[in-house]
């Protein structure tokens, strides 16, 4: 399934600098159908080059990351359940506290 | 100021002229203030005779100097007289004078709010004016708030400009924010962030939250209309390490410039009751891509701990929560100062100074990142970035080894490995994982580049943040003087008022290079004799030079108030903590 994730607010940081990956990500086996639940790990293990601890943290994102489906909160279509469908756009983006 | 002879004429004249300009720019306000005060008394005393008696004919109270002076957003339809009436009737607090608050402040000041209040603790450095634009030169060394309400009053002489000259603290909190009807959050921390959220559910204050680092920005608006709080979006507080500041990371003056403009916008649409605010939306700005982007965020949480269903936050509640400890960061931005090593892998950067007196064979790793080490680096150092350290090590072996060949040591481990950075805390997690991967010699200078710079050599370049200081003070002597007496308490005043602030410079210009500072206050005995007050530590007598002209001590102004006379020194010691008086 094609992807296109970003990363922002300094998560970029994590995965050399570069903000925006298009991707293809393989539907799992079991339920042919992509969450964000699968998606975590696959980034992690894909797209993280260092400190994993600066993205997740347990089975979800660390807290004061925004995750964003479609320019949408995924609070709003369901967090780990949200379904991805092709060319969805997902954006991490890390909350900034500077002045 | 290298040169030890002589004054120069033109350097005087230079500050003179300097000083003129200063002087020339407080008139001009005073003047402008002035003006604006007798034309209101004007305009209210005498009706005028061609367009109207007074302003109630038109059914709004904007006064003929009013409609003149905002008619250009007047004639906007869907702002027009009743945004401006509803503009002129609120109050705006802008807590941060910072890059944020610079340009919110301007633009409130500017497009006449009623009362504008604004909250800060900091004084103005040369390194903020890159982007904390509302401050000038000339108040380098005073108060933020008082260079922003100076600049503001100057814009709007007709607008409350309200100081608050103190941190925004759960003691001091209700009692500012209760004064006005929109909040803007113009701090740069985390705990600042939570604590205004906090005050703002808890008083129904609207919040405008703007934040800026890098080459991003981000805006929402909290509280608002049933929308979601700060703690909604963000119940539990991100790890430390993920907080990083602008004096860390860097930040392009014109980012929070952005922000701080679209934070001035949606506090006007709030207060002036017109459009569409951004509550339960967020504007994501990617400067370096030039990308905006707005998404639809949570609405109001049932389980948030501030607004929820269930929420119990009390007034009381508020002013005992330890916000710098729920998030493990500090309400000011004082660097960080880790200890990971024991003292026998550490050594000062005076030790290391002898190291390389001594000619002792040794590697010096810089683990700064390369745009930091390209800033300023000390000779002969090898740059290998923290984060890439693990893989790069060959390159470290083989340095090692060159070392070791061209000093003809018998074995690589007579020769010593140091690590530098910054401040001395990513140099102690680099000899953490050295000593894992096996070079157990290894070992960090404490306080990293700025120790190396205020201790051993005075002409590196240091960015300096969080300390007062500017310019670069070359420390050659120093000796601790201790208390001959005790003395009473006493007035500074007539003291003070008796020094000629002209005579004072001049003074210090015929010291030019090397002139002593000494940290204490002057201060006068019951005898009449002139003391120096210590607190019964004694006196720290240091002989220095500086790299900068003397302007940048701050203008000398008769005051009661040392500290205004005087430059804010961190000297990093006990002593230093006074405030700091020049003498022969």
């Amino acid at each position: 399934m094609q992807l296109t994730l970003e990363f922002g607010g300094g998560l970029e940081l994590l995965c050399d600098s570069v903000k925006i990956h298009n991707v293809d990500v393989d539907l799992p086996a079991e339920t042919q159908k992509l969450t964000m639940k699968h998606l975590l790990p696959w980034v992690r293990s894909n797209l993280i080059k260092e400190r994993p601890e600066m993205f997740i943290k347990g089975d979800t994102v660390r807290p004061g990351v925004l995750v964003l489906v479609n320019d949408c909160d995924w609070e709003l279509s369901g967090q780990l359940d949200t379904t991805l469908e092709d060319k969805d756009v997902v954006v991490f983006i890390s909350t900034l506290h500077g002045g | 100021m290298e040169s030890n002879g002589g004054v120069d004429e033109s350097s005087l004249l230079l500050r003179e002229l300097q000083s003129l300009k200063t002087s020339k720019r407080d008139i001009e306000a005073r003047i402008s203030v002035i003006e604006a005060q007798l034309q209101q008394i004007q305009s209210n005393q005498k009706p005028s005779s061609d367009c109207s008696n007074g302003s109630s004919d038109f059914g709004h109270e904007l006064t003929p100097d009013m409609i003149y002076r905002y008619s250009r957003q007047l004639l906007l339809p869907s702002f027009g007289v009743q945004g401006q009436s509803n503009l002129l009737k609120s109050s705006i607090l802008v807590i941060g004078a910072g890059g944020l608050g610079s340009p919110a402040l301007l633009y409130l000041a500017a497009c006449g709010v009623g009362r504008l209040g604004m909250v800060d603790h900091d004084v103005v450095e040369l390194n903020n004016l890159h982007r904390q634009i509302i401050h000038g030169e000339a108040y380098i060394g005073r108060s933020k708030v008082e260079s922003a309400a100076a600049a503001c009053r100057s814009i709007n002489s007709t607008v409350e400009v309200v100081e608050h000259r103190e941190a925004l603290r759960t003691s001091n909190a209700l009692e500012i924010v209760s004064k006005y009807d929109i909040v803007v959050d113009a701090t740069d921390n985390a705990p600042s962030r939570y604590l205004i959220n906090d005050c703002c559910v808890l008083l129904g204050k609207p919040l405008v939250s703007g934040a800026a680092l890098g080459l991003e920005g981000q805006l929402a608006v909290y509280n608002y209309n049933g929308g979601p709080c700060y703690r909604c979006l963000f119940p539990t507080p991100p790890p430390t390490s993920a907080c990083q500041r602008c004096s860390d990371s860097g930040v392009l003056g014109v980012v929070p410039g952005v922000i701080g403009c679209l934070q001035a916008l949606e506090a006007i649409k709030l207060a002036s009751l017109v459009g569409e605010s951004l509550s339960g939306r967020m504007l994501l700005f990617d400067a370096l891509s030039a990308r905006i982007r707005i998404v639809k965020i949570r609405g109001r949480s049932s389980q948030c701990e501030a607004c929820g269903e269930n929420a119990t936050l009390t007034r009381q509640q508020f002013q005992q929560f330890d916000y710098e400890n729920f998030t493990h960061s500090p309400l000011s931005a004082a660097p960080l100062m880790l200890k990971l090593l024991t003292p026998d892998s550490r050594i000062s950067s005076k030790e290391y100074n002898n190291v390389i007196k001594n000619g002792s064979p040794h590697v010096l790793v810089d683990v700064r990142p390369s745009h930091h080490y390209k800033i300023v680096s000390l000779p002969k150092s090898l740059n290998i970035p923290l984060a890439s350290l693990e893989s790069r090590l060959p390159e470290l072996s083989s340095e090692l080894k060159s070392v070791q060949e061209s000093n003809e040591t018998p074995n690589d481990s007579d020769v010593g490995i140091y690590v530098v950075c910054r401040r001395g805390n990513d140099s102690q997690r680099a000899v953490q994982l050295l000593h894992r991967m096996g070079f157990t010699s290894a070992k960090d200078i404490v306080g990293g580049l700025e120790s190396w710079a205020h201790d051993v050599d005075h002409r590196t370049c240091i960015i300096i943040t969080n300390q007062k200081m500017k310019m670069n003070i070359g420390i050659t002597k120093s000796s601790i003087i201790p208390p001959s007496e005790t003395i009473a308490d006493s007035h500074l005043t007539d003291l003070l008022i008796s020094f000629d602030p002209n005579v004072m410079k001049k003074a210090l210009a015929d010291l030019l290079v090397s002139f002593y500072l000494m940290a204490g206050r002057l201060d006068r005995a019951e005898s009449g004799r002139i003391v120096i007050n210590c607190n019964g530590e004694g006196v720290l007598f240091v002989e220095a030079e500086l790299d900068s002209s003397l302007d940048d001590l701050g203008e000398f102004t008769p005051s009661p108030k040392l500290h205004r006379l005087t430059p804010t020194v961190d000297c990093s010691g006990n002593i230093s903590s006074y405030p700091l008086c020049f003498a022969r």
